[in-house]
């Protein structure tokens, strides 16, 4: 891996699609292994890093390719098709770089990031705050050269040793109130990083998410000027919420895919083709797929114009990420099923076994019941009139 | 001085995280800075609406409306205009 190039904008210049069927095919090469070993899938992240496909959501004045909201989600689909793994690290990049460039374009590191094509981690969890994106208890301090200091607990940083950047969450302050955050975009030699702990999980193995021990040092220019709670609202919530979609729908996909694969060649063997399984996965990937592209549209007044994000909005993306999560899994269920033993197994072309493991995680993500019970409130603020 | 933001500070006192706040923000001052979560946000809009006897339309419930005593005032004041009703 080479971090120190500047951006190849010859490159840039193939086709997203092109380059995503490339890395899609990377991917998929090493899926088994990846999965097997839970190592990061460095063969794929390369070939999207060839490609400058780690700029996907970057302007492109600002070095990137500029991909529209419909194209990132297509093409994490795509990847998902290949390794689940690989397209959910590229999904939390991109979404890292969103805030990024969306709320701090001229941050001192951003051009950097983007011309080396540094691969960001996000580190927004945090020992004693449990998932919850909006809570820190980390906060930021005075260094005695009057340079900033952080030190937080990750309990799960996807990648973490394997990026070049870190978008983390802290405190205002140290005395501050829970809910005051910032964000700040670290180099890999500002911090020091130590993990304490295992990533050895059901599924999603080569995401590499274990927890990590961070003791950060940087300039105040490189917290964001914006307050973390409208990042959240405008950016990270929308974005991850819908690239997260992408990527189980291609997860959901290639399980479906194989089924009908199963069924054909059964089929031409003269045995019963059609199992009853498929045609009810594929009714529930059609919903599914017709949820994310409400939800793509209902977003995109504010991700590609200049909107305010509504209330409506919110419960509508939290309603997406539960809808296609349960969904998905289903699906993958659905044609486990229509595969049968060839499906259940770990090796062959029809296996569904990885797939099915990799999608377990998609409720767990930022748990459901916890995004329900926050609808529950605020579907009570719509009139109806959606 | 504003009546409407004055009643905006009195049904704010009935919500623990802006309670402590309600008499002293100034009005042009950042009320997710100063403690108000989306949750809040959503409990005072359903208390504000009921109090002046209003309803905000869907366009109207951002996060900015919520953004501060003034932001809030002037979404109240023209829904208060549009649907004919003065209360101050």
């Amino acid at each position: 891996m080479n971090t120190t190039q500047g951006p190849d904008t010859s490159a840039q210049s193939v086709p997203w699609e092109e380059a995503v069927g490339r890395a899609r095919r990377v991917a998929a090469g090493k899926a088994v292994e990846v999965d097997r070993a839970a190592r990061f899938p460095e063969e794929a992240v390369d070939a999207l890093r060839e490609d400058g496909l780690l700029g996907a959501v970057v302007p492109v004045r600002l070095g990137g390719r500029g991909m529209s909201l419909r194209d990132l989600t297509r093409a994490a689909e795509l990847l998902a098709r290949g390794c689940g793994s690989t397209a959910m690290v590229w999904a939390m990049h991109q979404i890292q770089l969103a805030c990024l460039v969306r709320h701090h374009p001229g941050a001192p590191l951003l051009r950097r990031a983007v011309e080396e094509q540094w691969l960001i981690a996000s580190v927004t969890s945090e020992a004693g705050v449990g998932g919850d994106l909006r809570r820190s208890a980390a906060g930021v301090g005075q260094g005695a050269t009057g340079e900033l200091t952080l030190h937080k607990q990750g309990t799960t940083v996807s990648y973490g040793e394997h990026a070049q950047g870190y978008l983390v969450t802290a405190l205002r302050g140290t005395d501050s109130d829970q809910g005051d955050q910032v964000a700040v975009l670290v180099s890999r030699d500002q911090v020091k990083l130590v993990r304490t702990g295992e990533w050895n999980t059901l599924g999603m193995r080569g995401t590499c998410s274990p927890p990590f021990d961070l003791d950060m040092t940087f300039g105040s220019d490189q917290l964001l000027p914006v307050p973390f709670g409208d990042i959240a609202a405008r950016t990270m919530v929308p974005f991850s919420h819908l690239l997260w979609s992408g990527v189980w729908i291609g997860l959901a996909a290639e399980a479906l895919q194989r089924a009908l694969n199963v069924s054909v060649r059964r089929g031409r063997a003269g045995r019963t083709a059609a199992h009853p399984s498929i045609p009810i996965a594929h009714t529930r990937l059609a919903g599914a797929r017709g949820q994310l592209a409400a939800a793509i549209a209902a977003a995109e007044p504010v991700i590609e114009g200049g909107s305010e994000p509504t209330i409506a909005l919110g419960a509508e993306l939290n309603a997406l990420k539960v809808g296609v999560s349960e969904t998905v899994c289903e699906v993958v269920r659905l044609s486990m099923e229509a595969c049968g033993m060839a499906g259940f197994s770990e090796d062959g072309p029809h296996s569904v076994a990885r797939i099915l493991r990799d999608v377990q995680s998609a409720p767990l993500m930022i748990g459901n019941r916890r995004l329900l019970a926050t609808n529950a409130q605020l579907l009570l603020t719509l009139r109806g009139d959606q | 001085m504003s009546c409407v933001q004055e009643q905006i500070r009195v049904v704010m006192k009935e919500f623990a995280k802006l309670s402590g706040i309600a008499d002293g923000i100034a009005e042009g001052a950042d009320l997710w800075e100063a403690g108000m979560d989306s949750l809040t946000s959503v409990q005072l809009l359903l208390r504000l609406e009921d109090y002046f006897g209003v309803e905000l339309p869907d366009e109207a419930l951002t996060r900015e409306t919520f953004r501060s005593i003034r932001a809030m005032t002037e979404v109240l004041r023209t829904q208060l205009d549009r649907e004919g009703s003065h209360a101050s």
